[in-house]
C-alpha cells in the first residue's frame, strides 16, 4: 500500500478483526521492534544470497573494517586506563581536576568509562567519593574530542555520569542536588545515541530517587516503563532488577502485599550467576512479605529453597536477617517457643551490629509474642531494655516517643496486643518516611 | 547497572553482523533505506555496542533493536519532511 488508508477503510479493517487480533494491531502500533519483524516473518525458507536492499546489495565489508579498527583503539584507551587512574588518585584529591584538565594523556575514552564504572562501585561504601569521582568523569567529558569519539557516545556517558552524582546524593538523601543532576542526565540522553538500555538504566535510577521523595505513583511508572524497556531488549536480568527496586516501593508506600506478585516475577528473570546477592534479595524480602501476610507455610517453602544462598553470603547483615525471618516464620506456624528463641538470636545479633532500628522492629515482634502468652513480667523486662537503647543512638525522634509511649504502656499494664501491633506499624512506616509523625491517642483507636 | 560491567567479555561485532545481515536486509528494504544510508546505520550501531563497556545480556536483540530504531527516526524525518497527500 503506497497511500495511507482512508477513515474508513481502517475502522472496516480493525472491526473486522477479533480482539486477540486487535490486541496485536494495538501491540504493533506501540512496538517498534515488533513493528521490525513482519519484515522478515514468515521466515522464507531459503535466503537469497547477496540480497539487495533497496535494490542494490548491503556489502558491509568496508563498515565491518571500519568497527574493528574502532574496537581496537578502544581496546588499547581500555588497557592503559587503570595505570591512569592510579596515577590521578595518587595525587593530592585538591589537584584531581587540575591533573586531569592538563595533561592529555588522561583524555582518553577508558578512563571515562573507569571513573564512571568506579563513581558506581563506590556509591554504597562511600557516597561522597563516588560523586567526586562522578564530577571527575564529567570534567574528563568536557576534554574528549567528539571528532574521534562521537559527540552523541561522549553524551551517553555524560548522561550516565550525571544519573551516578545524582544517585550518590540520593544515597546521602541530598535530595535537592539529585533532582538536579537527574535533570542534567536526561538532557545529555536527548543527545546521545537513544541507546534504549542507557535510558533504561536512568529510568531506573530516577524511579529510585522519586522513591524516596515519597512520589510513589511516579517511581511506580518509572520503574514500569524500565521494565518493559529492559525486556524490550532481552535484558531480563535488568528487569529483574528494576521489579525487585519496585517491590520495595510497593512496601514504602505501605502496600506490602503488593511486592508479593512483583517479587515472584522477578524470580523469574535475575540471573544468580550474574548477581546472586541480588537473588537472595528478591527471595528474602519475598519470605518476609509472605511471612507477613501469613502466608506462613509458602513462606517456608521458600526459605527452604533459598536456605543455599543464605549459606553462601556469610555476613551478620545477612544471617541476622535470616535468623528474624525464620522466627517470622515459626511463629505463623504455632511454634512460639522457636520462634522466641530465633528472634532472641536476630535481636542480640542486630544488638552486636549497632542497628537499633532493627532491634526495635524485632523486640516489638517478641513483645507481641509475649502479649499473646500474657508474659506481663517479661513484657516489662523487655521494655526496660529497649528504650534506653535507642535513647544513646542516632535514632529518629518520633520512633523513640513511639517506643517511649510503648515502655509506659506495658509498665501500665495497658499495652495489649493492638497496641503493640499499632506501634510496630508506626515504626515500619516511619523507617521508610523521616517526616511521619506519632500519635499516641491513634495507638488506642 | 549491575555489578562488575567492565569485565564482561565484548560482544564481537562481527559474528552478530554475521548473523543478522539476512534479516537486515529485509528491515532496509522495509523501511526504505538507501544502502549508504544502511551502511551508516549499521556503523553507528555497531560503535554503540562496542564502545559502551556496558554489559549486554542479549547483544543480538540489542543490536537489532538499535538498528530498527534508527531506520524509525530516519523514516520519521523523511514524511516530516515529505507529508503524505
Amino acid at each position: 500500500m503506497k497511500i495511507h488508508p482512508h477513515d474508513k477503510v481502517l475502522e472496516a479493517f480493525l472491526l473486522s478483526l477479533a480482539e486477540r487480533d486487535l490486541d496485536l494491531v494495538f501491540h504493533l502500533a506501540r512496538c517498534s521492534y515488533c513493528r521490525s519483524r513482519i519484515y522478515y516473518l514468515p521466515r522464507p525458507e531459503e535466503t537469497v544470497e547477496g540480497e539487495a536492499a533497496c535494490g542494490e546489495p548491503l556489502n558491509l565489508v568496508q563498515t565491518r573494517e571500519r568497527i574493528e579498527g574502532w574496537v581496537r583503539a578502544v581496546e588499547a584507551e581500555r588497557d592503559e586506563a587503570p595505570g591512569l587512574f592510579v596515577e590521578l588518585m595518587s595525587q593530592p584529591v585538591a589537584r584531581w581536576g587540575e591533573v586531569l584538565g592538563a595533561d592529555p594523556r588522561f583524555h582518553s575514552w577508558g578512563l571515562f568509562e573507569l571513573l564512571i564504572e568506579r563513581s558506581w562501585e563506590t556509591t554504597i561504601p562511600d557516597s561522597a567519593h563516588a560523586e567526586v569521582l562522578g564530577r571527575l568523569a564529567l570534567l574528563l567529558g568536557e576534554r574528549l574530542a567528539p571528532s574521534r569519539y562521537g559527540a552523541e557516545l561522549i553524551e551517553d556517558l555524560r548522561a550516565r555520569a550525571w544519573a551516578h552524582v545524582g544517585n550518590a546524593c540520593r544515597t546521602r538523601s541530598e535530595l535537592h542536588s539529585a533532582e538536579e543532576a537527574f535533570g542534567k542526565a536526561f538532557d545529555h540522553l536527548e543527545k546521545g545515541t537513544g541507546d534504549a538500555l542507557e535510558r533504561a538504566i536512568l529510568l531506573d535510577l530516577l524511579g529510585s530517587l522519586r522513591r524516596d521523595q515519597r512520589r510513589f505513583e511516579e517511581a511506580v511508572d518509572l520503574l514500569g516503563k524500565a521494565v518493559s524497556a529492559f525486556l524490550k531488549i532481552g535484558d531480563r536480568h535488568r528487569a529483574g532488577r528494576s521489579l525487585v527496586n519496585l517491590s520495595i516501593v510497593h512496601n514504602h508506600s505501605g502496600h506490602p502485599e503488593e511486592s508479593i506478585p512483583v517479587l515472584y516475577e522477578s524470580l523469574d528473570l535475575i540471573d544468580a550467576e550474574q548477581e546472586p546477592r541480588l537473588l537472595l534479595c528478591a527471595r528474602h524480602n519475598l519470605t518476609t512479605f509472605l511471612s507477613e501476610a501469613g502466608r506462613s507455610v509458602e513462606a517456608r517453602d521458600l526459605y527452604r529453597e533459598t536456605r543455599p544462598l543464605y549459606r553462601d553470603f556469610g555476613e551478620p547483615w545477612v544471617q541476622n536477617r535470616r535468623q528474624w525471618v525464620k522466627g517470622k516464620i515459626a511463629r505463623g506456624l504455632g511454634s512460639a517457643a522457636r520462634a522466641e528463641s530465633l528472634l532472641l538470636k536476630a535481636r542480640e545479633g542486630f544488638l552486636a551490629e549497632g542497628i537499633p532500628y532493627d532491634t526495635a522492629l524485632v523486640s516489638l515482634e517478641l513483645a507481641t509474642l509475649y502479649a499473646e502468652q500474657g508474659r506481663t513480667a517479661d513484657l516489662k523486662r523487655l521494655a526496660e531494655e529497649i528504650v534506653p537503647v535507642f535513647a544513646s543512638r542516632n535514632i529518629h525522634r518520633e520512633a523513640l516517643a513511639a517506643l517511649a509511649f510503648l515502655k509506659q504502656a506495658i509498665e501500665a499494664e495497658a499495652a495489649n496486643l493492638e497496641v503493640i501491633a499499632r506501634v510496630a506499624a508506626f515504626l515500619k512506616r516511619a523507617e521508610n518516611d523521616p517526616e511521619l509523625k506519632f500519635a499516641p491517642l491513634s495507638v488506642y483507636r | 547497572m549491575v555489578a562488575s560491567d567492565m569485565d564482561w567479555p565484548r560482544p564481537d561485532a562481527g559474528k552478530l553482523l554475521d548473523q543478522l545481515q539476512p534479516v537486515l536486509e529485509r528491515i532496509f528494504r522495509g523501511y526504505g533505506i538507501s544502502v549508504r544510508e544502511a551502511e551508516t546505520i549499521v556503523e553507528e550501531s555497531c560503535r554503540t555496542l562496542v564502545t559502551k563497556g556496558l554489559r549486554r545480556q542479549e547483544p543480538l536483540v540489542w543490536l537489532l533493536h538499535d538498528i530498527v530504531e534508527r531506520c524509525e527516526r530516519s523514516r520519521e524525518e523523511r514524511s516530516f519532511e515529505d507529508p503524505p497527500p
